[in-house]
């Protein structure tokens, strides 16, 4: 059991994290079952469908950004920007899709906006192919569908 | 959530592409929804449109294919044809969101006036379908045209942009958007009566931007408790009152004169900007920003400074004309800076909890600045170009006011363009202080204009009459100008290499005798060597920490590896002398 303004998190394959409450609750879905249920507080929080490689991946970055927002001096806002910057670089796709999903699921907002803008970076300048390629996205159009799309926006390509 | 096979990893939830698709200009979100079935259907329904009219008339001319990048090459036909393209998209956009009664964010709509064509209806539709699918935020730039009254019905409605447009008072006979938090109107014609009844229905706003509304020149901005920041452009002769007091920040900016017209001012013809803001409330205790460009205004305006603004931190004043001697006194002052202001001749400053300090200037006037016991670590910075020739008394008043700032750390940036004379025995029946100021840092550019400089070396014996910099750097970029340049400035700098001639050394290089060592450092720079208010960095990589080169060598190292720019910092150590009277 956690001890007092500590969290226990539990992923979907069982493994435990316990966490300072501060960090926990930059997700907004964790703060609503702590505000709600006592019994939260108290013992584990079950995250859904977050196996421990993503969670302990969404605990690193609530932790850097707590951290900040408690004390702005120690780590400045370029110092976060570096961290987010580095923090969406070293992921590969899968943890990409995984993160996304999660931080949606558990509404750590900054998170999401943070990796979807990465995932649009991704798009940005490149050809449809290459995107699809990028992100394993299959074509399910038929080159008739695809075709009558290309039409009505034709300064788009 | 639990999806193991990395094919159904690929399937992102429709929000979520929304959310993607909503970091996206508009042509990159058209071209992601041929990825697939589901990005497609996503992107139908994206919460954020934009419809740009400047696409489609691009895309025309790319059609009509006469090579002419002019719209007035266009028929009035092929314009109208332009149009109808825009408003079918329009509508064809528009239908899935109000079959399926699905929120639309953001609209941004930008028309542009082709030839004769009427562009209200299609302004009309786009308003219509935003508004009736509850759009949050809207940015309409509709030169020439009304904004629709169901603009101002849209409860919904958060953030409002409008530009280049008319609103009479026709357009806001209703008005509900009373949840209004953002206002931006510029560019926009309307009477004093109407803009008073948007202000007054709208009372949560919290940013507001009024730039050069032409209709009225007196108007108030009050009732507006929640009001953080505003922003004003004024034009000639408009007067604004700003009563609101829990305001954050202040932007006051007056239109800039336009070039035709600074012609005129040669010709002895002097425009004046006169536009005026009140700020009738005795406090505003919670004001942290305040800027003002382009301005006239008074010295007196600074005298209230601590009374009405007992929060202030942040201080600009830019380009403003009229001041000359000012006194700025406030305890929560943290940062200052004063750019061309160009009649500034003296400054005092009262400002204990100071932390930067900045004073950029393009004109031979250098003022004084006098500091009150400031609070330690803070840093001052100065930049100076200077287009006329420069004399011994510009460097005495500039040692003045370097003399000024010796409490903080002091970084400069001097460009001289012209000619520069430097004469040490002028010095003696002219300056008051003698004492070498130490200087962090000191900028100089040695390019093309330093080479045209006729008397290159009196600009260091001027300069290290001044001040002691422990750093001078410059940027380097392979022209033959360029390396001349440095090739002086190097040579200059490294004299005492040549020990023979040290015993002839001219009086005014008085400053060779202290100077000890010459240290090196070669950054890979990526900056662009931009001429005017840039304080360089030391970014990039360091090349080479070097005591003793000659310039062959030192300038092989420069062009090693084929970078195109460098940045160079020289490391200066000099001996510690109590200053010589002169």
């Amino acid at each position: 059991m956690a001890s007092k303004g500590n969290l226990t998190l539990k992923s979907c394959n069982g493994k435990e994290f316990i966490v300072e409450e501060k960090v926990a609750v930059m997700s907004t879905t964790i703060k609503n079952m702590v505000d709600v249920d006592d019994s939260f507080a108290q013992g584990v929080i079950p995250i859904i469908g977050v196996d421990g490689k993503i969670l302990a991946k969404l605990i690193e970055y609530c932790k850097e950004h707590a951290e900040a927002d408690e004390d702005e001096e120690v780590k400045s806002e370029e110092y976060l920007k570096k961290f987010d910057e580095k923090f969406v670089d070293e992921l590969n796709l899968n943890d990409l899709y995984d993160l996304l999903k999660a931080s949606n699921y558990l509404e750590i907002t900054k998170l999401l906006n943070l990796l979807c803008q990465k995932v649009a970076s991704m798009i940005k300048g490149k050809k449809p192919e290459e995107i699809r390629r990028i992100f394993n996205i299959k074509n399910d159009f038929t080159p008739e569908e695809e075709e009558e799309i290309n039409r009505q926006n034709p300064w788009a390509f | 959530m639990a999806e193991s096979s990395s094919s159904r990893r690929s399937e992102l939830p429709c929000h979520l592409i929304h959310h993607i698709l909503s970091f996206l200009p508009e042509k990159e979100s058209t071209k992601a929804s041929v990825l697939s079935k589901a990005w497609f259907r996503a992107w139908q329904t994206r919460p954020k449109l934009e419809f740009n009219a400047s696409i489609y008339i691009f895309k025309k001319l790319q059609e009509v294919g006469n090579g002419s990048h002019l719209v007035s090459s266009l028929s009035e036909n092929q314009k109208k044809e332009i149009y109808e393209e825009l408003f079918k998209k329009i509508k064809k956009t528009l239908k899935p969101y109000s079959r399926g009664g699905i929120c639309i964010d953001t609209v941004n709509l930008a028309i542009r006036q082709i030839g004769n064509l009427q562009w209200n209806p299609l302004v009309q539709k786009c308003a219509k379908g935003a508004v009736k699918n509850g759009v949050r935020n809207l940015d309409f730039c509709i030169p020439e045209c009304d904004l629709p009254g169901i603009v101002f019905r849209a409860k919904s409605l958060v953030d409002l942009r409008v530009s280049c447009a008319n609103i009479t008072p026709f357009s806001v006979r209703e008005i509900m958007c009373c949840g209004l938090k953002k206002l931006c109107l510029r560019i926009v014609n309307l009477n004093a009566e109407t803009f008073g009844n948007i202000i007054e229905s709208c009372p949560l706003i919290e940013i507001l931007e009024v730039g050069c509304i032409m209709g009225f020149d007196h108007f108030k901005v009050t009732k507006l408790n929640n009001l953080k920041e505003i922003t004003i452009w004024l034009l000639e002769n408009q007067r604004v009152e700003v009563e609101a007091p829990n305001l954050e920040l202040l932007t006051w900016h007056s239109e800039d004169v336009e070039e035709e017209e600074e012609e005129e001012e040669e010709e002895g013809v002097v425009r004046q900007m006169t536009c005026w803001i009140t700020l009738p409330a005795l406090l505003y205790q919670n004001l942290k920003t305040l800027m003002l460009r382009n301005i006239r205004i008074m010295d007196k305006f600074f005298l209230d400074l601590a009374r009405k603004f007992p929060s202030l931190e942040n201080l600009r004043v830019i380009s403003c004309k009229g001041l000359q001697r000012i006194k700025i006194s406030n305890r929560s002052l943290k940062k200052i800076l004063l750019m061309d202001n160009c009649e500034l001749v003296e400054a005092q400053f009262d400002v204990p909890s100071i932390v930067s300090f900045e004073y950029y200037s393009n004109s031979d006037i250098i003022p004084q600045f006098l500091f009150a016991a400031a609070s330690s670590g803070w840093t001052s910075f100065i930049c100076i170009t200077v287009w006329g020739a420069v004399e011994t008394s510009w460097f005495v008043k500039l040692k003045g006011l370097v003399a000024g700032l010796s409490q903080s750390e002091i970084s400069i940036k001097i460009q001289l363009n012209y000619s520069v004379a430097f004469d040490l025995d002028e010095i003696g029946n002219i300056a008051t202080i003698h004492e070498h100021q130490e200087v962090q840092e000191l900028s100089l550019p040695i390019d093309d204009m330093f080479y045209t400089v006729p008397d290159k070396v009196s600009i260091l014996n001027g300069l290290f009459w001044v001040c002691r910099p422990n750093t001078v750097n410059t940027y380097w970029i392979e022209t033959s100008l360029c390396n001349m340049a440095l090739k002086s400035f190097y040579e200059m700098l490294m004299f005492r290499r040549i020990q023979d001639r040290f015993h002839d050394l001219p009086k005014t290089m008085h400053w060779q005798h202290d100077l000890m060592e010459v240290n090196v450092e070669v950054f890979k720079s990526v900056i662009s060597p931009i001429r005017g208010y840039v304080k360089f960095g030391k970014e990039g990589k360091k090349e080479l920490q070097q005591k003793d080169l000659d310039w062959e060598d030192f300038l092989n190292v420069l062009r090693k590896n084929g970078t195109y720019s460098r940045m160079i910092y020289f490391t200066l150590e000099w001996r510690t002398v109590i200053c010589p009277e002169e």
